[in-house]
């Protein structure tokens, strides 16, 4: 057994350029493939880790159309809601050229308890840190209708800080006088779900309805979306329903669904992406196999001498079978094991980098078993048709090429 | 140097390892040209009506329909008072006011849900399209009523889409009554009239004014024009600029993609062909001391491994087209994220594509030559001769 | 009176590990045109190194090296090149054909690195062949061939460009008696009908029978050795 190793060993070192080319075209491909398979898995985490307790409310016909803000009232009437807030997405930029980041308009007042399990206030007005900053955060957005509470990684791409103002400059709710927005920042908070973004600004919903009421909207400014968290016992079709039958007769028609739900539609907006990375890495898997397949064959068109010989010496033909099989499972493991660390090493990285794009972006350990399976399977691909035909070698046949 | 049929028969020698390096180089070529073909698709959808001189109305800062919002008022003032817009011999004004607006609708196929365009016209805007827009099926919805036309690739791809079936806006049913082509993006909507839209939705705002200018018109003047001017509150873009600017996001993300995975899928044919060829050389090193006791340079051995190479790295790039030439034409929809609507357009494999799929694969093929070509070279004859 | 090939104080060491070998010892070597030298000696004794030094294969640590008229240690290895296909042709022991290319095509590859258009060169690769006696057989590929025939082709490659020096190294080391015979006998018809001259590398007595004059190499130092003559050779400097 020692000596199979110590063997298989020696001849990917006697050719450590051909070892280490296949190597390095195996470690390519698995890194890739753990890619690419981690771009599904965190897209379908970020619908499976939806809160289950929390609905959406919406109008029927389009993410782009606003609810009536009389609709809070009703709804927070319905059987089995516990707390209701708006979420306006605000749609701003802080400077053109930069990387968007998100800002919602929310009912400070209940946006924070209800988001309790997705986000904690870290930094809060006069320096605090811990369990009290949240709450001196939270009072002084009370107070200021241009509060804003941004994530860890605003504070730091952009260096801003407890009060410090931040100008945003509006797409959709442009003003007539094309001013900037002004947002007062009084709390720093951070993500405590991989799929929540740490590059969010949360601010006053009222801000945005007055100052828009004030521009000539209509006084029941809402907006495009109500979250609903629904109590422990209460089921949330039932609540769902019982939500859209309120507004059936208008004046928006509303379709309520569960969060998870909601971010699905977002998901299945962006095609049919499984389907998609599942043909990429096919195609990935297949490029690489030619390749290691190739290398095996080289090996085996290189050994018919020392396999003669071996024969000669006594060695059976599994024997030689299974030293060339081990030699193509040492280096499929070798190579695709480097890419698939790699994956893993790089995801911190990777995160920062998909940004807002693709939000806790992560590569989960069943992904790396699938790309350790594949790269098991390369070996035995690559190794059983070299292996069988230097099995069936005849001794003498194979001594005689050498010459 | 040396003949061509040295080489050709050389890599038909070693067939084993060079059609397995050349199906590797081939699935790159295939996954590049399949990306590419696909924004080529989009972008080529994209396209302007064919005419010059039409342009576009959003309010100021929108950089797509969705964001933007015009009043009635400014509608009136636009239309009225603005100088540069165009009439028709019998005085109309060849210009009309659409609303729009990305609304859910349900997939066929799976999928669930995606947002479509929603688009109300007035019957000038049927007029501005001319040519470019047919009936296919049914007949136009009539002005004034609660009726819908859907265009051919939605009709296919949607829930709730053919003739006789009702798409409730709102609070209000409207009945699909004709089926519409376009060849362009605006092909893939709903279209209805634009007042009863409105009214439906209960959304008193339009989101752009579509026109014809007068010919000659400067249109950087307009702008300057627009831009001081008080009441008319809009800013104006050629229809080309506007259409170019609808798929910078998803665009640049498909070209992403191809350029990241071309990168590492090409890296790892690249290795297997310098493999493929090291061994070559090995195999072939008396051969080599040889040809240059013949008096051949090291000059002319290296450019004959260099070619062997590019030539396997062809062959790869051909199958690789081979590969990807079925999926031109094939349909497909993706949601355009910026107007963030759905949008169907077509794997596209034109003769540019080809060329680089082509080019990607010669290069391929020679920077995998390179090192054994060079080792190749670099052999003193007296060791190479004791070779074997 | 200064001969075709011309070889002053030549020495050649090699290096192995911490060991030096000195190969070719200050060594004289003289072959007037139209000469038939046959080079004899130990195997591992370097005289495949005087051939390769004499065609320019290889370069000496030390020494004179007149060959055709050029003083090959000034030409560089491109230079080296060119000259090689215009005045040498070399025979090998074995595998001197390219496997993928037909006979015919093994012959015309050093022509093609002369001036000659392509159907001057396809007549005298031709020719060359019908030389050797192997001219129906220009189509066949090197393992449709003997070893003796193999060796036939290799000879009408090394003269189709008409060279004045063919250096063969070991040429019948690998084929058995009959042939061995049938190639000695073309190389001295060749020596004697084409004026070629022929510096042959090899341990069979044979061929050194065939030889015009045979010289022994020892100990990095080459004598005569004729029918039996064992007289040390410093030739005319």
């Amino acid at each position: 057994m020692r000596s199979t190793f110590v063997l298989v060993r020696r001849h990917l070192q006697h050719h450590w350029l051909r070892s280490g080319l296949t190597m390095a075209a195996l470690a390519l491909a698995m890194f890739l493939l753990c890619f690419v398979i981690s771009i599904v898995t965190t897209l379908e985490a970020a619908i499976t880790s939806a809160a289950t307790t929390r609905l959406v409310v919406q109008s029927a016909v389009s993410l782009f159309v606003n609810l009536p803000i009389s609709y809070v009232t009703k709804i927070v009437q319905v059987s089995g809601v516990d707390e209701v807030t708006v979420f306006q997405w605000f749609g701003g930029y802080f400077r053109e050229d930069e990387q968007p980041f998100a800002q919602f308009g929310v009912d400070h007042g209940h946006f924070f308890s209800m988001y309790a399990k997705d986000l904690r206030i870290i930094a809060g007005p006069g320096g605090l840190t811990g369990p009290g900053a949240s709450e001196a955060a939270i009072a002084a957005m009370a107070a200021d209708r241009r509060a804003a509470v941004i994530g860890t990684r605003l504070a730091q791409e952009y260096g801003w800080n407890i009060g410090d103002t931040v100008p945003l400059t509006a797409k959709i709710f442009t003003k007539t006088d094309r001013s900037a927005w002004d947002f007062n920042v009084v709390g720093i908070y951070e993500p405590l779900k991989s799929n929540v973004d740490d590059r969010t600004m949360w601010f006053r919903f009222d801000y945005l309805q007055e100052t828009m009421i004030a521009e000539g909207a209509p006084a029941d400014f809402g907006a495009g979306a109500y979250m609903v968290n629904i109590l422990p016992e209460a089921d949330p079709s039932t609540v769902a329903a019982a939500i859209d039958r309120l507004f059936e007769n208008g004046p928006q028609r509303t379709k309520t669904t569960t969060e998870a739900a909601f971010q699905a539609i977002f998901v299945a907006m962006l095609g049919n992406v499984p389907a998609f990375m599942a043909s990429l890495g096919g195609a990935i898997v297949f490029a690489v196999m030619f390749s290691v397949v190739n290398t095996m064959l080289m090996a085996a068109r290189q050994r018919r001498g020392e396999t003669g010989i071996l024969k000669a010496l006594g060695f059976t033909d599994a024997a030689v079978m299974r030293l060339l099989l081990v030699e193509s499972f040492v280096l499929c493991l070798t190579g695709g094991g480097a890419g698939i660390a790699l994956a893993k090493g790089i995801e911190g990285p990777m995160r920062d980098a998909m940004g807002a794009a693709l939000p806790g972006f992560a590569v989960a350990w069943s992904t790396l078993g699938i790309a350790a399976g594949v790269t098991l399977l390369l070996g035995l691909i690559a190794g059983i048709g070299p292996a069988i035909g230097l099995g069936r070698l005849h001794p003498a046949l194979a001594l005689r090429s050498e010459g | 140097m040396l003949p061509l049929r040295y080489t050709f028969r050389n890599v038909l020698v070693r067939r084993a390892s060079a059609v397995l390096t050349m199906l590797g180089i081939a699935c790159t070529v295939a996954v590049f040209a399949g990306v590419i073909a696909l924004r080529d698709g989009l972008l080529s959808v994209y396209h302007p009506r064919g005419d010059e001189d039409i342009a576009i109305y959003l309010r100021p800062g929108a950089s797509s329909e969705g964001e933007s919002w015009i009043t009635r008022d400014i509608v009136d003032v636009v239309m009225k008072e603005r100088p540069e817009i165009a009439r028709a011999p019998d005085g109309r004004l060849l210009a009309a006011a659409e609303s729009f607006l990305a609304v859910y609708m349900e997939q066929v196929a799976g999928g669930g849900l995606t947002n479509v365009p929603l688009r109300g016209i007035q019957p000038m805007s049927l007029e501005l399209l001319g040519d470019s827009v047919r009936l296919v099926d049914g007949r136009w919805f009539a002005f004034g009523s609660d009726e819908v036309v859907i265009g051919v690739p939605l009709s296919g791809r949607m829930k709730n889409a053919r003739i006789g079936d009702t798409l409730v806006l709102n609070l209000t049913p409207f009945r699909v009554v004709g089926i519409y082509e376009q060849d362009g993006v605006l092909g893939s909507e709903v279209w209805g009239d634009v007042d009863r839209m409105i009214d439906a939705l209960d959304r008193p705002g339009y989101q752009r004014i579509v026109a014809r200018l007068r010919p000659g018109t400067d249109l950087a003047a307009v702008q300057a024009s627009l831009a001081a001017d008080r009441r008319a509150t809009v800013e104006v873009q050629s229809e080309r600029e506007y259409m170019q600017g609808q798929t910078n996001v998803l665009g640049g993300v498909l070209q992403f993609l191809a350029s990241f995975l071309t990168v590492i899928m090409g890296t790892s044919a690249v290795l297997g062909a310098v493999n493929t060829m090291l061994a070559s050389v090995a195999a072939r090193t008396h051969e080599i001391g040889v040809l240059l006791a013949l008096g051949y340079s090291r000059l002319a051995i290296f450019f004959t491994f260099l070619f062997e190479s590019a030539l396997i790295g062809l062959l790869g790039g051909l199958a690789g087209v081979l590969l990807t030439l079925p999926f031109d034409g094939l349909g497909t929809g993706m949601t355009n994220f910026n107007t963030f609507t759905d949008v169907s357009f077509a794997f596209t494999v034109g003769p540019r594509l080809l060329l680089e799929s082509f080019g990607l694969a010669f290069v391929l093929g020679l920077v995998g030559g390179v090192l054994p070509a060079w080792r190749a070279a670099r052999l003193q004859p007296v060791q190479a001769l004791r070779a074997h | 009176m200064s001969a075709l090939i011309d070889l002053v104080g030549v020495t050649k060491r090699y290096s192995r590990g911490a060991e030096t070998l000195t190969v070719l010892d200050a060594l004289q070597f003289h072959v007037e045109a139209k000469d038939f030298v046959a080079l004899m000696g130990p195997s591992g004794s370097g005289k495949s190194t005087i051939l390769n030094i004499v065609g320019g294969l290889d370069r000496p640590d030390a020494g004179r090296v007149e060959v055709a008229g050029s003083d090959l240690q000034a030409l560089s290895s491109s230079e080296l090149a060119r000259w090689r296909s215009r005045h040498v042709g070399f025979v090998f022991q074995s595998f001197n054909l390219v496997p993928v290319l037909t006979a015919l095509e093994n012959v015309m590859l050093p022509l093609l690195l002369t001036p000659l258009d392509a159907k001057k060169r396809r007549e005298q690769a031709a020719f060359a062949l019908d030389v050797v006696g192997l001219a129906d057989r220009m189509h066949h590929r090197p393992r449709q061939l003997s070893g003796g025939q193999e060796q036939r082709v290799a000879i009408a490659r090394a003269i189709a460009t008409d060279p004045d020096i063919v250096l063969a190294d070991e040429p019948t080391g690998d084929l058995d008696r009959e042939s061995a015979t049938a190639i000695m006998d073309l190389l001295g018809r060749l020596n004697t009908e084409l004026g070629k001259t022929f510096v042959v590398v090899t341990h069979d007595p044979m061929v050194g029978e065939r030889a015009k004059r045979t010289l022994r190499l020892d100990k990095g130092v080459l004598r005569e050795a004729g029918r039996g003559s064992t007289a040390s050779v410093r030739g005319p400097g």
